[in-house]
């Protein structure tokens, strides 16, 4: 015979499977060391693609001034000047994705250990039906 | 106000039977609107210029995920600026990359507005979604709307320089390069739609937040008027291009959308009618969830007055039990005005023999008094012929 308050809890559990869930079950998945540290190669990936392109569309800005000035250009203060600016950024864009991914792994853990609590009373009536 | 509640009820009725096929004509509407302004914007390529591939298109978006929408016009503006030049394309590659590496992988759910952003703009509706992004997303969508700006502005820079760019031969790579990038960075009226466009969301989101009376319609009313001063006072200092008038009239629109959005929001909460599957042990399940209605259709049937000493008599109708429910309180409805309708429309003023206001029951339609006191004692005014009572004259 159906049980309504099973039918219930079921239900809301598969809505939020495949809704909301489906994100905070995967980041639910690792440990918050190893997400914080995923998110990060992935910022500092995205980072370092970022910045290649913009120095190449610098460079190609100002090709014709370091063509006419080749001999006199000081290419490791010029890497230098790069170096700085790409760290800067770097530092400011891991920080802010460590804040951002540190937000969604607690705001998954939350939902999760409520889905847990769900997925407990589930079993509970699953094991009093059997009984009965 | 009670017609108000019932239209909304019909709506939702209405909603949610034909949820299952309104969603994909929205997206495929939305998606159309798009696709034609980017063609209508660039029209270069001329070969995915016309209506039927638009449909097509239009049609993939519908029953694909809203991120497919995202692809296909990236896809097209890519395609365009291909055909007018491999540089403006490189350089449009390019920026799609970053701004999706660096911002739109925070909020792959608020894709979408990215898409939507630069096509208001090019209607001359700029405040249009801010404010009801704040009223139904995250701060998140204050970054989509940021690269929603931030496309907008790369594709004026090209379409306005589309000549100059279009007669340069392949060798004069740097100087498209040159002739882009100035436009591009030069347009600083960027920067206030970018201000603009995030400090109304992620102000209204708080504001609405705030444990306050009336944080919804507090939130509503300062995003508009945040939005409006920001982007006037923008306009003062940087030429966006946009009119006063297009400002204020399109705050205006936002302001009766997001109270539109609000006043549904509570009883679909945007959460259609869902449909999931499940089993167990004994049984395979397909249910369908169908959001509950919080106010019933129905004639009144029974009115209930709680005393209230020296105070304004609560009447209820309808179904008493869910208008007094917490959520509803806590959802902003304004129950005072609801209640004060009938209390006007069936209250007598006449003033019995003993000086307590008498309940007229004529109103009631097949109804019945249930747990009340068939007197009032209220603060109604006393006309002039009518004395009080003595034992109301000693406690006033």
């Amino acid at each position: 015979m159906l049980n309504q308050e099973k039918v219930i809890l079921m239900t809301r559990m598969a809505s939020y499977e495949s809704g909301k869930g489906k994100d905070h079950l995967r980041i639910g998945r690792y440990f918050r060391s190893d997400y914080v540290a995923l998110s990060l190669i992935k910022a500092i990936f995205s980072i370092t693609i970022s910045f290649i392109f913009g120095v190449a569309i610098y460079v190609y800005y100002h090709f014709e001034e370091y063509m006419a000035n080749i001999y006199e250009l000081d290419f490791l203060e010029l890497g230098r000047q790069f170096g700085k600016y790409y760290l800067i950024l770097l530092v400011v864009y891991v920080a802010i994705s460590y804040i951002v991914c540190m937000a969604q792994y607690i705001n998954a853990r939350v939902n999760i250990g409520r889905y847990k609590s769900s997925l407990k009373k589930l079993r509970k009536i699953n094991k009093a039906q059997k009984e009965d | 106000m009670k017609t108000i509640f019932e239209i909304r009820e019909k709506i939702i009725q209405i909603y949610n039977k034909i949820d299952a096929y309104l969603i994909p004509v929205l997206k495929l509407v939305v998606a159309f609107i798009v696709l034609h302004t980017i063609n209508s914007r660039l029209g270069f390529f001329t070969k995915i210029d016309s209506v039927a591939i638009e449909l097509i298109a239009s049609l993939l978006c519908s029953f694909l995920p809203a991120g497919v929408m995202v692809i296909l016009a990236a896809a097209f503006i890519l395609l365009h600026t291909y055909s007018l030049s491999l540089i403006a394309a490189v350089l449009c590659l390019m920026l799609f990359l970053v701004l999706y590496l660096l911002l739109l992988r925070f909020s792959p759910k608020e894709s979408i507005v990215a898409v939507i952003v630069p096509v208001l703009l090019y209607w001359k509706m700029p405040c249009v979604l801010p404010v009801v992004l704040g009223v139904v997303s995250n701060p998140g969508a204050a970054v989509a709307a940021a690269v929603g700006v931030v496309v907008y502005c790369f594709i004026k820079v090209i379409t306005a320089n589309a000549v100059a760019i279009g007669t340069m031969e392949l060798g004069d790579a740097a100087e498209q390069l040159k002739l882009i990038v100035d436009s591009f960075l030069a347009n600083k009226g960027m920067i206030v739609l970018i201000a603009a466009f995030a400090i109304t969301i992620i102000a209204v989101y708080f504001l609405r937040k705030l444990p306050i009376k009336r944080n919804w319609e507090i939130a509503i009313g300062a995003g508009a008027v945040i939005e409006i001063i920001v982007l006037i006072i923008g306009n003062i200092i940087i030429d966006t291009g946009l009119s006063f008038v297009s400002i204020i009239l399109t705050a205006i629109l936002s302001v009766a959308i997001a109270f539109g959005v609000k006043f549904f929001r509570f009883c679909v909460d945007f959460g259609r009618t869902e449909r999931v599957q499940f089993e167990d042990d004994d049984y395979y399940y397909y249910v369908k969830a169908v959001p509950k209605i919080n106010l019933g259709i129905a004639t009144p049937k029974s009115k209930s007055i709680n005393r209230q000493k020296f105070g304004r008599g609560r009447f209820v109708t309808g179904n008493t039990d869910d208008a007094y429910s917490e959520d509803i309180y806590d959802d902003g409805i304004d129950e005072t005005r609801y209640e004060d309708e009938y209390y006007e429309e069936s209250y007598s003023d006449e003033l019995d023999e003993n000086g307590e206001y008498t309940v007229e029951g004529d109103s009631l339609e097949n109804g019945e008094f249930y747990e009340s006191e068939e007197y009032y004692e209220g603060d109604a005014e006393l006309s002039d012929d009518e004395s009080m009572p003595d034992e109301l004259e000693e406690l006033f």
